[in-house]
């Protein structure tokens, strides 16, 4: 991707934006973080698998896009920008400090562990989590935004027929493990 | 647009069918989970800061508050009666005589076992403090009243969103209530201060607080009529009161129990157990927090037997007592019966050789790490004698030595290490992350102005280039080539001079000499990937 491509980050099905390019406004980054904070929250909540970190990870996010919101908000998608913050940060780190968090919060009293809200169809997600990462951060993207091949291509900065490989193959692999393929025909990909 | 790639992997119409079944899924768990996602408006504030930062205020640890309370309420109780210290407890092979379930609940096994020792390994180990608590001393049963204590623990005050705002000598304090107990907490210099009372109003519990001192201590002047110290201690000895084990004594070994299967997962049902040496009087430390309580006899024994209901908690019973070789047990049970609680303590027998080792290995905090950083998931973990590895190559960097080592799994993932200035960084050879099919290390810094990229390929990409913004032009990545395990591949590595935080763009080139494709790699920690 050239440089020409940071005018593209964004993501289209988060709602378009109303941040004017190259407006850096603290209203703007107010109005950049409100609208983007849930999205990012699930995406991160997809990747790691615990809502706690995902929340840490998305001030993370927000806190580099913050520390930058010069260059960023001249983006015509910063969103998609503080996406790629969210999956780069969340590789290989969530199971862990998720697990760990609520291994140690439970000897801290159990008030951790019913601070963890239940994941809604976490059978799903976690299945999705085995995935290899790229793939698993492109079917996250799919499936939670609706995002076509083009964006998901933006968010994780590698070309489109890229993610189209990581989308059949980490779509196949879901569909075998959640059962969904007759084992007759099941040949794993 | 279809995400399918036919002409990459031609799919048979049942995949296909299930395709289309998992897509309906899949757009249904994206839908709720964003939804879900969604916080409640108080929950969290985006704060931004002087100096460019923002920041997100999330409601302060609850656990250090509520640990706060009941550590002051169980000093209550485990302080106020004179110590017995005749009552050493016996110690076999460098620790005390721990007790080990002989029966649990059907389908239950233990799923994390804790030591003093352990917990000391984390940052976030509770810290220890004082209490001084006050009452009507000469009343025969001095709990039978009220009281009030103070207590000082050595941590930063963290507020917990959950109480009502107060101010206290100057500064900020939350109160809240709990049944009939209300509790002020406050910082002063890096410290927790609490008071807590128990049977008294809220005013008169803020007044107590507006002149604490930092021993700490309450003015007499105050307090009800007649109220004198009627015990002190270190906070570290009211561990095990019911609701949770909070501050840790030395010696101390905390196991928890629950349905096999579910792991740390299911908060609502599951047994702990914590055992650590204690005093004969410190029995009654579990009764001043209980919703309801009594005094009974387990196991020969005193024992008080209770349940708490402490809001934002799930209801938990409890028993505590303390057997004759020294050690204060507590049984705390979340969705087990009394009948059930009661059997498992009768039924507790000494730990044999190796026993307790054998726990802590199996079911520590270290081995729940390691599963879990495993390949994809907890039962997809590799043992650690399992993996191979070998060095690709050597070299020294702006006087900084590093080696970039291979390594293969029983599974058959293969995975690349660089090691450089005392840090490991890794990438496993399980995805294509590009460019071309390269897979690429963050930036690795290593030096105030050096920074390393590290990638693997398995042969798609011929030659690679590394490069920031200010440099004239690229550098070559070194090339070396693996084998190992039965995999071949290239491992890559380059380094570039970095005078600030920046990008580093990543080239790759096939065998013609045609460029594949290019990646940008933010710094770690600091972020921003960016086309």
């Amino acid at each position: 991707m050239d440089a020409a491509g940071s005018a593209a980050l964004g993501p289209p099905g988060a709602g378009g934006t109303s941040v004017a390019p190259g407006s850096h406004t603290p209203a703007d980054f107010d109005a950049f973080a409100t609208r983007e904070r849930r999205p990012l929250v699930a995406f991160a909540w997809t990747l790691t698998g615990d809502r706690g970190v995902a929340e840490d990870l998305v001030q993370e996010a927000l806190e580099a896009a913050w520390q930058r919101w010069g260059e960023v908000s001249g983006y015509d998608r910063p969103g998609a920008w503080a996406r790629r913050v969210v999956a780069n940060r969340a590789a290989g780190r969530g199971r862990r400090a998720g697990r760990e968090r609520r291994a140690y919060g439970r000897w801290l009293g159990g008030r951790a562990d019913e601070a963890e809200p239940e994941m809604p169809d976490g059978h799903f997600w976690a299945e999705v989590r085995k995935l290899p990462e790229r793939q698993a951060q492109a079917v996250a993207l799919f499936y939670l935004e609706d995002l076509p091949i083009a964006d998901i291509a933006v968010v994780l900065g590698c070309a489109e027929g890229t993610v189209k490989a990581h989308l059949h193959r980490g779509r196949l692999r879901l569909a075998h493990a959640l059962g969904l393929v007759d084992a007759q025909d099941g040949a794993e990909r | 647009m279809s995400p399918d790639h036919e002409d990459l992997d031609p799919m048979s119409e049942p995949e296909i069918a299930a395709l289309a079944a998992l897509d309906r899924r899949g757009r249904a768990a994206g839908a709720a989970l964003m939804t879900a996602a969604e916080a409640p408006p108080d929950d969290i504030r985006l704060v931004r800061l002087p100096d460019g930062r923002a920041h997100r205020r999330r409601p302060g640890r609850p656990w250090l508050l509520v640990a706060a309370v009941l550590i002051v309420v169980a000093a209550i109780a485990g302080s106020l009666l004179a110590r017995h210290d005749d009552e050493s407890p016996p110690v076999t092979n460098g620790q005390p005589s721990y007790l080990l379930p002989r029966w649990l609940p059907e389908g239950y096994e233990p799923f994390l076992v804790l030591t003093t020792a352990i917990a000391q390994q984390y940052n976030d180990a509770p810290p220890d403090g004082q209490v001084v608590v006050y009452g009507l001393p000469n009343e025969a049963d001095p709990w039978g009243g009220a009281t009030i204590t103070v207590a000082r623990l050595e941590t930063v005050w963290s507020q917990s969103l959950e109480g009502e705002p107060v101010t206290i000598a100057g500064r900020p304090g939350e109160l809240q209530s709990v049944g009939d107990v209300e509790f002020v907490t406050w910082g002063v210099d890096g410290a927790t201060y609490a008071v807590v009372g128990q049977r008294l109003r809220s005013e008169l519990v803020l007044e107590a607080a507006e002149a604490a001192g930092p021993e700490p201590s309450l003015d007499p002047a105050t307090l009800p009529p007649g109220f004198d110290v009627i015990a002190r201690g270190p906070a570290s000895s009211t561990l095990g009161v019911p609701s949770q084990p909070s501050f840790l004594a030395p010696d101390t070994l905390v196991a928890y129990y629950g349905p096999a299967g579910a792991g740390a997962g299911d908060a609502e049902r599951f047994i702990r157990i914590v055992e650590r040496p204690g005093d004969a009087v410190d029995v009654d430390l579990a009764r001043p927090w209980a919703a309801e309580s009594r005094t009974g006899e387990v196991r020969g024994g005193h024992a008080v037997i209770g349940s708490t209901q402490t809001p934002g908690f799930p209801f938990e019973r409890y028993v505590q007592w303390r057997e004759p070789s020294g050690l204060l047990m507590t049984a705390v049970g979340r969705g087990v019966s009394e009948d059930e609680l009661l059997r498992l303590v009768a039924e507790l027998g000494l730990a044999r050789d190796g026993e307790i080792e054998g726990l802590l290995a199996e079911h520590g905090i270290q081995s729940q790490n390691a599963v879990t950083e495993g390949d994809d998931s907890a039962t997809e973990s590799i043992p650690a004698e399992s993996i191979v590895s070998t060095d690709v190559a050597t070299g020294d960097r702006a006087g900084t030595g590093w080696t970039l080592t291979a390594t293969s799994a029983e599974s058959g993932d293969v995975g690349l290490e660089l090691h450089i200035g005392g840090e490991v960084e890794s990438l496993t050879w399980d995805a294509v992350d590009g460019p071309g099919d390269m897979r690429l290390s963050p930036q690795v810094v290593y030096g105030q102005t050096e920074r390393a990229v590290f990638a693997a390929s398995d042969g798609l990409v011929a030659r690679a280039t590394i490069e920031h913004l200010g440099m004239a032009s690229p550098t070559e990545m070194a090339m070396y080539p693996v084998a190992l395990d039965g995999q071949a591949f290239t491992a890559f590595i380059g380094f570039v001079p970095v005078e600030d935080e920046t990008i580093i763009t990543v080239t790759s080139y096939d065998a013609a000499g045609g460029e594949l494709e290019r990646a940008e790699i933010g710094s770690r920690g600091q972020t921003q990937p960016r086309p």
